[in-house]
């Protein structure tokens, strides 16, 4: 299946936006793991939005999700 | 009625403080406002010893703005204000450029300033808005609420389909 993959503040440097292709019933963990080649980059546990809700590393992906990765957030 | 307002501002857009106020108290017929308090971000010019060009900020835009909003209707109820503003820039801000515009209105001062600043850190932790610090002394991810990251030049292991 396919997943739109968005990628926020560092990790902008290891991720292109664009679509991934990854295997059916993976989970938010796995494409992370296929994206990062583990669960952080530079020591940055990434949050993860599925479809812009808040997704914990056991959602279940689905042909067309929308999926962002950021870091902690840094407004003000 | 409460008032709420709140934006994803890009750089440049004008902001006025008397329409700020004007919109606060718009709705409060009754003159229940006895006071607005206002903080107003602004991008620095030194960081630990060196010269910042700017600061270029990004969010994601519809997920910000939503937390914007339930953090201004959560800091109005638990404090009783008749008025939540917050305005939010991106873009590439330069130092002395306004960044964050928070606004309450309420009877006094007791609920108005603790308002105030637990909107503005709530704004802080809650909202996905990320900073890339240009300096003097190169690029920086900020990282959470002050770990700084030197930004690199990332081969992508990824390549769109």
């Amino acid at each position: 299946m396919k997943v739109n993959v968005r990628a926020y503040s560092l990790f902008s440097e290891i991720i292109r936006d664009g679509v991934v292709e990854i295997n059916d019933y993976s989970t938010v963990k796995d494409l992370i793991e296929v994206l990062l080649g583990g669960l952080e980059y530079r020591g940055i546990t990434p949050i993860v939005f599925v479809n812009k809700e808040k997704a914990g590393l056991d959602r279940a992906l689905r042909d067309g999700d929308e999926v962002i990765l950021a870091p902690p957030f840094s407004g003000g | 009625m409460v008032f709420v307002n709140v934006k994803i501002l890009d750089r440049g857009e004008p902001v006025s403080i008397d329409s700020i106020i004007n919109d606060l108290v718009r709705e409060d017929a009754g003159h229940l406002v006895g006071g607005v308090g206002l903080f107003i971000g602004l991008v620095k010019g030194v960081i630990n010893g060196s010269t910042v060009t700017s600061l270029e900020y990004s969010a994601i835009k519809e997920v910000a703005e939503k937390a914007l909003n339930h953090i201004a209707y959560e800091i109005a109820e638990k404090y009783g204000l008749q008025g939540v503003l917050i305005y939010h820039r991106i873009g590439d801000l330069k130092p002395g450029e306004t960044t964050l515009i928070i606004a309450v209105a309420g009877k006094s001062r007791v609920n108005v300033m603790p308002a105030l600043s637990e909107a503005l850190e709530r704004v802080k932790k809650e909202v996905p808005v990320f900073k890339l610090e240009h300096r003097s002394d190169g690029d920086y991810w900020i990282i959470g609420d002050s770990t700084r990251i030197p930004k690199k030049q990332a081969s992508r292991t990824l390549q769109p389909l």
